[in-house]
């Protein structure tokens, strides 16, 4: 298909270089009488310019020439990216084996020996035109294919990048909605300002301090502010009664981390997998004397163990209805002291370790400051 | 399953004041009145520390004029009577209950003790469950209100032992050696007078709180 054409002669452009007037003369004569589109030079300096210019399929070339001889231009036309496929002739004066293995080595295609016959140049000349036409075909088939890919890959990119966009609009959706679920359940408490938004921000500081990676930070966020979720499962009137709870109460309060549990159980989002753990096994303590297993040391999650400390810090230094916010010493003496007993010895380090960035959330995230909540959100999302 | 218990030391002679204390009245009721009403705010049972029948008695008959639910009170008799000051008091009510509870002590004489510092010291014990929480007002320690874990009732046997002196300023330098003891600093946080820890000897203390007090909620 891609040759079609190509039979026809006076889609085929020849040059003619050859310094004998007469004999360059007669070829380039034949050569229109046969339909070729013909050009001619006299020497190799001027055949290499109009080799440039005319863009030729087939060159014709008199090995025997003053100045830059035929091997030489030769060279000159297949060490040229351009013009590399351009078909060369070299035409001899003699049959010398030595000669056309010079030319052989110059690139040329074939060659031709004075006298020689019409057919002969008329076949040869068929011959590398064709397969110069075939390669020019060849070249704008890849150029084609190149443009084909770009465009595809541009195509692909463009895709990716909405799928993207899509992807990033979903997580910030579900994650505002883990957000406000954390909040529904803070307000059937007894509403505790930005405990919330305060405990994911003390986690992701433990956690970073603690060396985990950015997928495990990014979990730890988004799934501690659901910690308390399950107190949307207990009875007002316990879960904000005025006073010392009794033993039956304080094992309906205990049941909040069960009640998490089955609300955020089975989820497929790995932050509601994270939350769920955290839910339930956030009030475990190191010495096994927690609930609602009564877990010890490192059979208690990571992520439950460092929400502990947080989510115990957190309320020791906000309001009570019946007390003010401890201050900060007094709440860093507890969870010392507390160390090997209710938390993780390894992690209450840690928390000593990065104490100063811990007072600048409590003070960044004040309960009184309505600004905290977009603050928060802002640092959420 | 720990709990929490409120007892109230009853068991002292009352030297300074002349009568056994819980019976003084303070503004038209008993002393031990104030305490008992207070406690019962947050308790379902309140139990009373004594050291002898005598005690006993008085206490069961005012409690019936007073007409106080007999469910609500419960008694407990010192087990080292010849023990003075309230140490002994603090060990019986350890011996009375399991191991894993913990007292919440008050003595008699507190008539103006706020709940809001019994729900604070609460909600600390959950964090310290083995070890004695006392308030600190500067140098001086406050020992009631506080909360006595029974899990310390060796320690205390062993003070009791080895002490020459059986004050309470030895058994805290004792729990401290132990560190089994920690001071509370921000009791003012819930208590911002310290209105709890005004606490009577004499009858003289007792009529100039009556003054100051009538002009209290």
């Amino acid at each position: 298909m891609f040759w079609l054409g190509i039979e026809q002669s006076e889609n085929i452009k020849v040059l003619v270089v050859e310094d004998d007037d007469e004999v360059r003369t007669a070829m380039v004569d034949f050569l229109i009488k046969e339909g070729y589109e013909v050009y001619s030079a006299k020497n190799g300096i001027e055949g290499f310019r109009k080799v440039l210019e005319v863009e030729p399929d087939v060159v014709l070339i008199d090995y025997l020439m003053p100045g830059m001889d035929g091997i030489s231009l030769c060279k000159a036309i297949k060490n040229n990216s351009e013009t590399v496929d351009i078909g060369v002739i070299l035409i001899t004066g003699v049959d010398d084996l030595e000669i056309r293995i010079n030319g052989l080595e110059a690139g040329a295609d074939d060659f031709l020996s004075k006298p020689f016959l019409i057919p002969e140049l008329k076949a040869r000349i068929r011959s590398l035109s064709k397969i110069k036409k075939y390669r020019d075909f060849l070249k704008s088939y890849q150029e084609t294919l190149e443009s084909e890919v770009e465009r595809k890959t541009s195509d692909l990119l463009k895709a990716h990048l909405e799928l993207k966009k899509a992807y990033e609009e979903i997580k910030e959706l579900s994650l505002e909605i883990i957000y406000r679920l954390a909040k529904a359940a803070e307000y059937k408490d007894e509403y505790t300002g930005f405990h919330i938004q305060r405990i994911s921000a003390y986690c992701v500081k433990m956690a970073e301090s603690l060396g985990l990676n950015k997928e495990q930070i990014d979990l730890l966020k988004y799934g501690s502010p659901l910690h308390d979720i399950g107190k949307l499962g207990i009875p007002e009137k316990i879960l904000i009664k005025p006073g010392i709870l009794d033993e039956f109460e304080r094992e309906i309060i205990k049941k909040h981390t069960l009640i998490g549990f089955k609300i955020l159980e089975g989820s497929k989002i790995k932050y509601l997998q994270v939350a769920e753990k955290i839910a339930l096994f956030h009030h475990e303590r190191w010495d096994g004397t927690g609930y609602p297993y009564g877990l010890r040391g490192k059979k208690i999650p990571l992520f439950a163990r460092i929400t502990a400390i947080a989510d115990v810090f957190d309320a020791l230094t906000t309001d009570r209805p019946y007390r003010r916010a401890l201050s900060i010493s007094q709440a860093l003496e507890i969870i010392k002291h507390s160390s090997g007993t209710h938390f993780d010895p390894e992690l209450v380090n840690i928390f000593f370790k990065i104490k100063d960035q811990i007072i600048e959330i409590r003070n960044f995230f004040k309960d009184e400051d309505p600004k905290s909540d977009r603050l928060f959100l802002k640092f959420f999302l | 399953m720990s709990k929490l218990r409120a007892i109230i030391l009853a068991g002292g002679e009352g030297l300074r004041i002349g009568q056994y204390k819980p019976l003084v009245t303070f503004l038209g009721k008993p002393l031990i009145f104030w305490v008992y009403s207070t406690l019962r705010k947050l308790f379902p049972v309140v139990y009373l520390s004594f050291k002898t029948e005598v005690q006993k008695k008085s206490l069961e008959k005012l409690l019936k004029f007073y007409k106080v639910n007999s469910k609500s009170i419960e008694f407990i008799p010192d087990i080292r009577p010849e023990l003075r000051g309230p140490i002994s008091g603090i060990l019986s009510a350890m011996h009375f209950f399991p191991s894993e509870d913990s007292l919440l002590v008050l003595a008699v004489d507190q008539p103006l003790i706020q709940t809001d510092l019994l729900l604070f010291l609460q909600e600390i014990s959950f964090y310290y469950p083995k070890c004695i929480l006392v308030c600190q007002k500067e140098e001086h320690i406050e020992p009631f209100p506080g909360i006595y874990p029974c899990s310390l009732k060796k320690y205390l046997e062993e003070f009791i032992k080895v002490s020459e002196k059986k004050s309470l300023y030895r058994m805290f330098q004792f729990f401290l050696q132990k560190k089994s003891l920690l001071f509370l600093k921000d009791w003012n946080k819930v208590d911002l007078n310290g209105k709890s820890f005004i606490n009577i000897n004499t009858l003289e203390q007792l009529k100039e709180l009556e003054k100051k007090c009538f002009g209290l909620e």
